[in-house]
């Protein structure tokens, strides 16, 4: 069985990515086949897609942050909860708790589920712009 | 009995207990200081107050159903993703994918954190009626965070 | 004689992998069932216990180390199906990985079959070559 140390430093590496922007590393966290599942629309998000959105996420926020980690890793994954505070260029920041699920495969995350209320979203996505 | 088959075991317990309305099953399942946060409301609940929504839930649902149980276990505690089936009074069926986090010690929940996305409640409903009127038990379940 | 219920099956599944990647022929030998068979898809014949376990040290040829990662295990009243990596660091130092599924059945506390599945295409990747 793989080492738990090794699964949460993936885990770690992964999160860390998102905030340092750093794409390469975050695209490194992936295996080949990954899929990431949401509970916005309960649909598995293929591998390319994901990432492109996570890379426009790097470009247009101007800051991603995960607080409050708690990560436990189990046989063939990690189990992370966190809330996420986005800063858009705007200047408004949105905020959201989410559940991370990651199943691992040779060192990458193959599978993720990611949990969270969407019913929340006016927390999480800056206002609107009224049109004038 | 490894950890594994002690949290395991544990879930099921609870999970079974929750669909059976089964309130001193669900109390066997938790310690005396556990807590209950949710996603939904942000706040963290105490036990009795868990308890004594589990035994007001059992009347608002004709079935609250716990499938599809994929269970991954940890050193302290267990991570549960599952498919909630609420079928109500008037028959309609609603199904939730949901996720639970449980801290365990000595075979008892101390913390469960639960993460329910409230959209799929309302764009997942599929009513036998006809959808333009809302009936008083939907209303009321769209007001009321679900415990688990 | 009673059914097994999951929570001994993936315990015994658990067993058999662990004692695979310890080198415990010991313990595979008391958790076989006398009359268990594996079959391997690569080979498509049956071998008896005995065959399997007398074969285990070859198994090995040119291994360091083999670690039976991601264990994603689920289980049914008479079996399981696993689905894992096994990870493999070979005496040149090269590092292989090979994803395989095996469904077992299981009686009284034993192992009574093992269906094994694997891709044999991987197979010069997960040796890699000699040492240069």
């Amino acid at each position: 069985m793989r080492k738990d140390w090794q699964t949460i430093e993936l885990c770690d590496r992964f999160f860390d990515a998102i905030e340092q922007k750093d794409y390469d590393t975050l695209e490194s966290c992936y295996a080949p086949e990954a899929v990431v599942w949401h509970s916005h629309d309960s649909l598995y998000q293929p591998r390319a897609d994901n990432l492109a959105m996570l890379k426009r996420g790097m470009e247009t926020q101007r800051k991603t942050r995960f607080k409050d980690r708690r990560v436990r890793a189990f046989e063939g994954g990690f189990v992370q909860q966190h809330t996420i505070y986005i800063t858009y260029e705007s200047g408004f920041v949105g905020q959201m708790d989410v559940c991370f699920i990651g199943y691992v495969r040779d060192g990458m995350i193959s599978r993720a589920y990611e949990y969270f209320d969407t019913g929340q979203i006016d927390k999480f996505l800056p206002p609107r712009e009224k049109a004038t | 009995m490894t950890v594994d088959t002690t949290h395991r075991r544990l879930c099921h317990a609870l999970f079974d207990a929750l669909e059976q309305g089964d309130v001193d099953g669900v109390d066997a399942c938790y310690a005396p200081d556990m807590t209950m946060w949710i996603n939904v409301s942000g706040e963290t609940i105490t036990r009795e107050a868990n308890l004594e929504a589990v035994d007001k839930g059992r009347g608002l649902h004709r079935r609250r159903l716990y499938n599809d149980r994929n269970i991954n276990s940890f050193d302290d505690g267990f991570v549960v993703q599952y498919t909630t089936h609420v079928v109500t009074h008037d028959g309609t069926e609603v199904p939730l994918s949901a996720c639970l986090v449980a801290e365990v010690r000595d075979a008892r929940i101390t913390k469960l954190f639960e993460y329910l996305d409230t959209t799929q409640f309302r764009s997942r409903a599929r009513s036998k009626k006809a959808r333009s009127k809302k009936t008083e038990s939907e209303r009321t379940e769209s007001r009321q965070p679900e415990p688990t | 004689m009673s059914a097994m219920t999951e929570y001994e099956v993936r315990e015994l599944c658990n067993e058999f992998f662990d004692a695979y990647q310890d080198g415990r022929v010991d313990v595979l030998r008391r958790i076989m069932s006398d009359d268990c068979i594996v079959w391997h898809n690569v080979y498509g014949r049956d071998t008896t216990r005995d065959q399997n376990l007398e074969a285990y040290p070859d198994s090995y040829t040119g291994q360091r180390r083999r670690t039976y990662n991601d264990r994603i295990i689920n289980a049914f009243d008479d079996g399981f199906v696993i689905q894992y990596s096994l990870n493999g660091v070979m005496h040149t130092g090269h590092k292989g990985a090979l994803w395989i599924c095996i469904v077992g059945r299981v009686r009284d506390g034993k192992i009574t079959r093992i269906d094994e599945y694997m891709d044999s295409s991987k197979f010069a990747a997960w040796m890699g070559g000699p040492r240069a």
